[in-house]
């Protein structure tokens, strides 16, 4: 990570999870690579892009808050698992040995996109499913029911349940059969 | 090419923009310059297979200072190694 300072612009290449509502899962082997531009940020485990940012406003948030870290206006916050330079992905590949079809509870990092927030940490995610697959840099999950573990949050994520979701395997903390 | 396509033959600026918004208030930004006209810019803060997914309008009469940062300038984090 740089030595250089927070107004650095950045360019940060990294691996998201993605679903779907159709049943074209089986159509990739790699997850499309992401690229955001922005102020980066290091904080535990995540780096934060920030795209737009106000220095001069603390919409009513503690000062202190505004102090040390300043006010994103609108931003990403990707887990350091998820950028690209981090993925040993033949490693990864056989680490994942549940048979396809199998119910599974993965927990995993989510890419959080913040707009008008203080908040500097990804989520972590749950999602139940059936394992449809295990491509080179990610595994397919259907009939996925996903909910928020850390921040603990209402609903599910999407609203409206997809047929599949993809999701890299640098991002899964723990997978396991049902 | 669309709007909101990054340009793969002539290689898109990266720009820094401070500007001033609706409210009043001076912010700053960074990103791809996506789309330029007369009256605004578009710049782009990120992409999938060079579709950007985020981007802002911002009209040209609202800009206070925008620089073009040469790619030595750009900190490359997550690049694949070569």
């Amino acid at each position: 990570m740089s030595k250089r300072g927070t107004n650095e612009v950045s360019n940060v290449k990294y691996v998201d999870a993605h679903y779907g509502y159709g049943s074209d899962f089986a159509d990739i082997d790699t997850l499309p690579i992401q690229e955001a531009y922005g102020y980066i940020e290091k904080s535990g485990g995540d780096i934060t892009v920030v795209f737009i940012k106000s220095p001069k406003k603390f919409f009513g948030w503690p000062r202190s808050v505004f102090r040390r870290r300043g006010i994103i206006i609108k931003g990403l916050v990707i887990p350091q698992t998820n950028l690209v330079s981090c993925v040993q992905v033949d490693d990864l590949y056989e680490s994942i040995s549940i048979p396809v079809n199998a119910p599974i509870t993965v927990l995993w990092h989510n890419v959080l996109h913040i707009a008008n927030l203080p908040r500097r940490n990804s989520s972590l995610m749950r999602t139940e499913g059936i394992l449809a697959g295990v491509a080179k840099d990610h595994i397919v999950v259907t009939n996925p029911s996903t909910t928020w573990e850390v921040p603990k949050q209402v609903g599910q994520h999407p609203e409206k349940p997809p047929s599949f979701y993809r999701i890299p395997i640098v991002a899964i903390k723990r997978i396991q059969r049902r | 090419m669309s709007e909101v396509e990054y340009d793969n033959k002539n290689k898109n600026s990266v720009a820094e923009i401070f500007f001033r918004a609706s409210d009043g208030l001076t912010y700053q930004c960074a990103g791809v310059l996506l789309h330029v006209t007369d009256k605004k810019i578009r710049v782009a803060f990120n992409a999938i297979d060079n579709i950007a997914r985020d981007y802002i309008d911002i009209a040209k009469k609202d800009v206070i200072r925008m620089r073009e940062l040469a790619e030595q300038e750009i900190l490359h984090v997550g690049a694949l190694s070569q």
